[in-house]
């Protein structure tokens, strides 16, 4: 980590810095944004959430005794607030059509508006997953944490971790090889 | 190796996370595996795909001024210091004009006191350093004692205390425009 430690930050943003605050903020949010989009997946209220979470990451600041990580202690607000978030709201439905997998960059629109199509329809399959194969996905990738980190934040080894992210790469290519009604496969690689 | 060995193996291939002698086995077996090779093709466009995610997120800096909006945090810091050296000065204008108003003795014997200190004990004891300076800063607190005791014979004393009001809540005035100012 570069920069001040996040105690330093803390003790800092307690001493009224909105710097250090701004900075404490900008540091975790991906954290705090893949877990909850991992729980919720893309609904319209997940960065209500977010914010949530850190309002109350500011407001327990003072309470925070640095027993466990900040990224601990963050992952478990985030993950609760986005678990009660869920409880209280329906997701909306996530039509599953034939999967359009992304290819490399391009700058033609027609191409990038497939792409679009082909992450939402990745959206949909995503949502099948166990919770937990979802936020370690939305660790890794979203929120473009190594392995170590997203261990730290979950309390897990790191070879869990890694094991958790081929399972669940391997369940999305079970849910996206699945052959629909008509016998024809569900998944088309660009 | 065989199919039901290397599968398992794809995700992590793909992500480029084996070591040499596992990517060796993959890389051997592919080559005359039709079935695994399309599923390390899977493997690869899926990492592809994972890997443009971090592109929906949104913004950590929006995100955390949002939030620091939120809290009431914004920009708490930076206006913090604008108002207190003219707050201070305020305080300090009305303090010294209701001393002078009440005991202006007493504001003389300050300054004649410490123009003295500065003109004989610390002269004293830093002689090449600056004795040109505290005896000049001396002959000015002087000066002020001095003046103190004049007007505090006459009615100056209540026009001094007045003109000190008067700065005070300009100065006071002065800190709150800037206040609101930076806040916006």
């Amino acid at each position: 980590m570069t920069g001040e430690t996040d105690a330093r930050l803390i003790e800092k943003t307690l001493r009224g810095s909105d710097k250090a605050f701004r900075k404490l903020v900008e540091r975790h949010h991906s954290l705090v944004y893949s877990v909850v989009r991992g729980v919720l997946g893309d609904r319209d209220d997940v960065d209500d959430v977010v914010q949530e979470v850190l309002i109350k990451m500011y407001r327990g600041l003072a309470s925070f005794r640095g027993d466990a990580r900040l990224e601990t202690w963050l992952y478990r607000i985030a993950r609760n607030e986005a678990i009660n978030a869920a409880r209280r709201t329906k997701p909306h439905s996530q039509p599953i059509e034939d999967t359009v997998i992304e290819s490399p960059v391009t700058s033609r629109p027609d191409v990038q508006y497939e792409r679009g199509a082909g992450q939402r329809r990745l959206e949909g399959y995503l949502a099948q997953l166990d919770e937990t194969y979802r936020v370690v996905l939305e660790l890794r990738y979203l929120g473009e944490k190594s392995y170590a980190e997203i261990g730290e934040a979950m309390t897990l080894p790191i070879g869990t971790v890694k094991s958790y992210i081929y399972r669940a790469k391997a369940e999305l290519k079970r849910i996206m090889t699945r052959r629909t009604a008509d016998g024809k496969p569900a998944r088309t690689v660009e | 190796m065989n199919c039901k060995r290397i599968e398992p193996l794809l995700p992590a291939f793909a992500a480029g996370d084996l070591g040499d002698d596992e990517r060796a086995a993959v890389e051997a077996h592919i080559g005359d595996c039709a079935a695994c090779g399309e599923s390390l093709a899977f493997y690869t466009t899926l990492e592809a795909s994972l890997s443009a995610r971090h592109a929906q997120r949104p913004s950590s800096r929006a995100a955390a001024n949002r939030v620091a909006r939120a809290v009431g945090h914004s920009g708490r810091e930076a206006v913090r210091w604008i108002p207190r050296w003219p707050a201070f000065a305020s305080a300090s204008s009305i303090l010294l004009g209701v001393a002078l108003l009440l005991r202006p003795d007493l504001i003389t014997k300050f300054f004649a006191a410490v123009g003295a200190f500065f003109g004989e004990e610390v002269a004293a004891r830093f002689p090449a350093a600056g004795e040109g300076f505290f005896t000049r800063l001396a002959a000015v607190l002087d000066s002020i004692a001095r003046a103190v005791e004049a007007m505090s014979a006459g009615n100056d004393t209540l026009i001094l205390a007045l003109y000190l009001g008067v700065l005070a809540l300009v100065l006071f005035s002065g800190s709150w425009m800037v206040t609101r100012f930076v806040r916006q």
